[in-house]
């Protein structure tokens, strides 16, 4: 008998019918034993049995649910914007922001813009817009979107009018002013208010995306917004640095540096580069900051006390400094401090003989392993909400990492990457929707984003880069 | 009538004779009386009453303007005529040379040295102020100086004058000395004689384990370091790693890897003060394939002299 089919439902029938011939046989002697000796060696099915397979469809149509099936999208129409001066750079604004916004809702996911030529012929100088026009099949709209742009000599000036198109009322009304040279970010915030006013979704069009380039040799940190465009450089150190992290409100920069000296931990002001603070050890090695959530401390890996690294944290108002693991027999490193609690920090064990997640209280020292499959795994990060661990994980006998979600609180995986070279160091988006990601299908690592049900995978550098870190 | 003739006689004759009688006049200006050589300055003149103006010999207009360009200071001469009478002018324009930009010779006397020989640098200059030589220090604008570089080196000279510079540099290598440089010893090469004795060691797949084979290696290596010669060499292990762990867990595995070496070294009686360590996890691979042969020669622990050892040792007896 399969027991993986006892499930549920399935499970209650079986078990029904069961029972009936079992009464039947039951006052046969030579029966009776049999299947007392069978009870005995029946072990009931374990959740861990259940195969990693079936375990992330529920996972995975969870991740699904969060965004809306391409055929129940909302219909938007953005045609160009009305220019209340007639300047030509105004309607390449026009044209740019509209391209922006697009953009921003596809990523998005929750509307889909109907394609400008089935909107209906509009006279440009009529005050007011006729809304059973739009009202026409086949367009089959909701909302309306339409844009004023006007301009002083160094700003832009957008109104925006957000109208559902069937009870003609007004959704949003708002109006933006923006440096002349910052059209996309101007661009990326009012995407934002947009996608607030039609799914009631805070948008992430404004956050960034940190990471190091090029992936091998001397390098250094740049962000860049969340679709690729508008690079800039963080740091310059043009040297091999490793485990960049920023802190999670302040968004101070941390980072290895390796020297001649040894690897030396770096604090940075993201904002104008400057150096905060810095540490390293005479003896051993340090590795892998992370922030606590308020920010007084960082947790990090070093092997000054011991052959192989353990995990330690730092008081950064007092300079403490707090072992939190000491089996010396064993690697620790990568620890990432839980977003929601400040009280747990995941990190990686060799332990079991190959690198596992796994997670400690700070305070009481307790460790649970998270991962029971083998293999090896790294990179763990926190769902914004602390309800998920993404990771990369090479299953045994894999020749690739992959990147894994957990739902830390019932165990179950989802796969989201598959069959597109090495996959690793996932990133969170700040609303938990998206993961960015280091991926080398190309032959080279790039920085790549996707939804968390694996889906919509978009190649956001081409120069080379690896650890990306999404954030506001 | 006879008495208006007269009149208008006299009025002429007058008239004529006024004008007969005038001097000439002249002047003449130059717009700069300075200039550097090569400069162009304007002359400019004008007369009065004159039949011929000359300038220089040369016959110009009674009014007038020149360009020149003298080569050295010059007096422009004008001269006004009108029958015996005579006006002069004259402009002077000085001319100011420029100092033309230094130049600089500088030589080794010896551009090929055993190492510890000496040598002298030598340079001379024109229009120059004082030479300045990188690392060492500022000198006249004539000279010379003994060196003794420890290894082959480079020298720039600049000659500094009121009008520029001018760099030349100048090469000298260096040679190390041959190995029985004095009676009876033998000038060691550290570094590469560590390499021959003290070997990279390598690893199992996702392992810091020392191998029967790398124990043994680094049984060899210890007691090398530990001969009397050798006590005060300081060195590092790097610990490297194949590329196909992820980054975060190979730095650490790297160090894993070093601190195993260090160990081991330490348990066969080598001073930990004289051990550092660093990983480059996956950052500094030997081989660059993606095979299972650049893999194995990747997950390494490797051998860094930093310092330290007998130079010079006794000449070994030939057996």
């Amino acid at each position: 008998m399969n027991l993986r089919l006892l499930y549920q439902g399935q499970r209650l029938d079986l078990l029904v019918r069961f029972r009936k011939s079992f009464d039947a046989l039951f006052n046969k002697k030579v029966i009776k034993y049999t299947i007392l000796i069978f009870l005995c060696c029946y072990i009931p099915p374990r959740f861990e049995t259940r195969s990693l397979r079936e375990q992330s469809l529920d996972l995975r149509s969870k991740f699904r649910s969060l965004f809306v099936e391409p055929e129940q999208l909302v219909s938007i129409a953005l045609p160009e914007a009305i220019l209340l001066s007639q300047e030509s750079e105004l309607s390449r604004a026009s044209q740019e922001i509209i391209e922006v916004i697009s953009d921003d809702i596809k990523f998005a996911g929750i509307a889909k813009v109907v394609d400008r030529s089935l909107y209906p012929n509009i006279q440009k100088n009529s005050s007011k817009t006729d809304f059973s026009l739009w009202r026409k099949p086949p367009l089959s709209l909701n909302f309306l979107i339409q844009l004023y742009l006007s301009s002083t000599s160094q700003h832009l000036k957008v109104s925006m009018q957000v109208v559902n198109i069937h009870s003609e009322k007004i959704v949003l009304n708002k109006s933006y002013q923006g440096h002349k040279e910052k059209i996309r970010a101007l661009s990326h915030l009012i995407a934002n208010d947009l996608i607030k006013a039609i799914a009631n979704i805070n948008g992430i069009a404004h956050s960034k995306i940190a990471f190091i380039s090029p992936p091998l040799g001397a390098r250094d940190i740049f962000q860049m917004d969340y679709d690729g465009k508008n690079v800039q450089r963080l740091t310059y150190e043009h040297a091999i640095i490793l485990f960049p992290t920023l802190s999670p409100v302040t968004k101070k920069l941390a980072y290895i540096t390796l020297t001649q000296k040894g690897p030396l931990l770096q604090i940075r002001s993201t904002a104008n580069g400057l150096l905060l603070g810095s540490l390293s050890f005479p003896r051993g090695s340090i590795s892998s900051p992370s922030f606590s959530p308020d920010e007084n401390f960082i947790t990090f890996a070093s092997s000054k006390d011991s052959h192989s690294m353990q995990l330690y944290t730092i008081n950064l108002q007092t300079n403490q400094i707090n072992q939190i693991t000491d089996k010396s027999s064993a690697i620790h490193t990568s620890p990432r401090w839980n977003p929601q609690n400040g009280r747990e920090i995941a990190f990686i064990s060799d332990e079991s003989g190959t690198p596992q997640i796994h997670i400690i209280d700070v305070d009481q020292k307790k460790q649970r392993r998270l991962l029971q499959n083998g293999g090896s795994a790294d990179s763990p990060a926190w769902s914004p909400n602390g309800q998920y661990i993404a990771f990369c994980w090479k299953p045994e006998r894999s020749p690739r990492f992959d990147i894994f979600v957990m739902d830390i609180t019932s165990g179950e995986i989802v796969q989201l990457t598959s069959n597109a070279g090495n996959n690793e160091r996932p990133s969170w988006s700040p609303d938990g929707r998206y993961l960015a990601f280091q991926s080398d299908r190309t032959g080279r690592f790039e920085i790549y984003t996707m939804r968390i049900d694996g889906t919509n995978q978009r190649q956001l550098t081409t120069q080379g880069a690896i650890s990306p870190i999404w954030f506001e | 009538m006879a008495h208006r003739t007269n009149y208008a006689w006299i009025f002429l004759v007058f008239v004529v004779a006024a004008t007969a009688s005038c001097r000439p006049q002249v002047t003449l200006r130059a717009d700069r009386n300075k200039i550097e050589q090569g400069e162009a300055a304007t002359l400019k003149w004008a007369s009065k009453n004159a039949k011929t103006v000359t300038l220089n010999g040369e016959t110009v207009p009674p009014a007038g303007t020149k360009q020149v360009t003298p080569r050295q200071t010059a007096t422009y001469e004008i001269v006004a005529k009108r029958g015996k009478k005579e006006a002069r002018d004259f402009a002077r324009i000085e001319v100011t040379i420029p100092t033309p930009a230094p130049t600089l010779t500088f030589t080794a006397e010896r551009d090929r040295l055993v190492k510890g020989e000496k040598t002298r640098l030598q340079w001379s200059s024109t229009h120059a102020e004082r030479v300045t030589i990188d690392d060492i220090g500022q000198f006249p604008a004539a000279g010379s100086i003994e060196v003794s570089p420890k290894q082959t080196t480079t020298y720039t000279a600049t000659a500094i004058g009121p009008s520029g510079t001018d760099t030349k540099s100048t090469r000298i290598i260096v040679i190390e000395p041959e190995a029985p440089s004095r009676f009876g010893t033998r000038t060691r090469n550290i570094a590469s004689e560590m390499a021959m004795h003290v070997k990279t060691i390598y690893f199992a797949f996702d392992s810091a384990e020392l191998t029967q084979e790398s124990k043994e290696k680094l049984t060899q290596a210890a007691l090398w370091l530990n001969q009397p010669e050798n006590k005060t060499i300081r060195f590092k292990i790097e610990g490297h790693c194949d590329e196909r762990g992820s980054q975060e867990y190979n730095f650490a595995l790297g160090d894993r890897r070093a601190n195993a070496v260090r160990e081991f070294l330490i348990s066969h009686n080598v001073s930990p003060d004289r051990i550092e360590t660093q990983s480059y996890g996956e950052e500094k691979p030997v081989a660059e394939g993606h095979d299972e042969e650049s893999w194995r020669l990747n997950r390494r622990a490797e051998f860094v002299y930093l310092e330290g050892g007998e130079k010079e040792v006794p000449l070994e007896q030939e057996p």
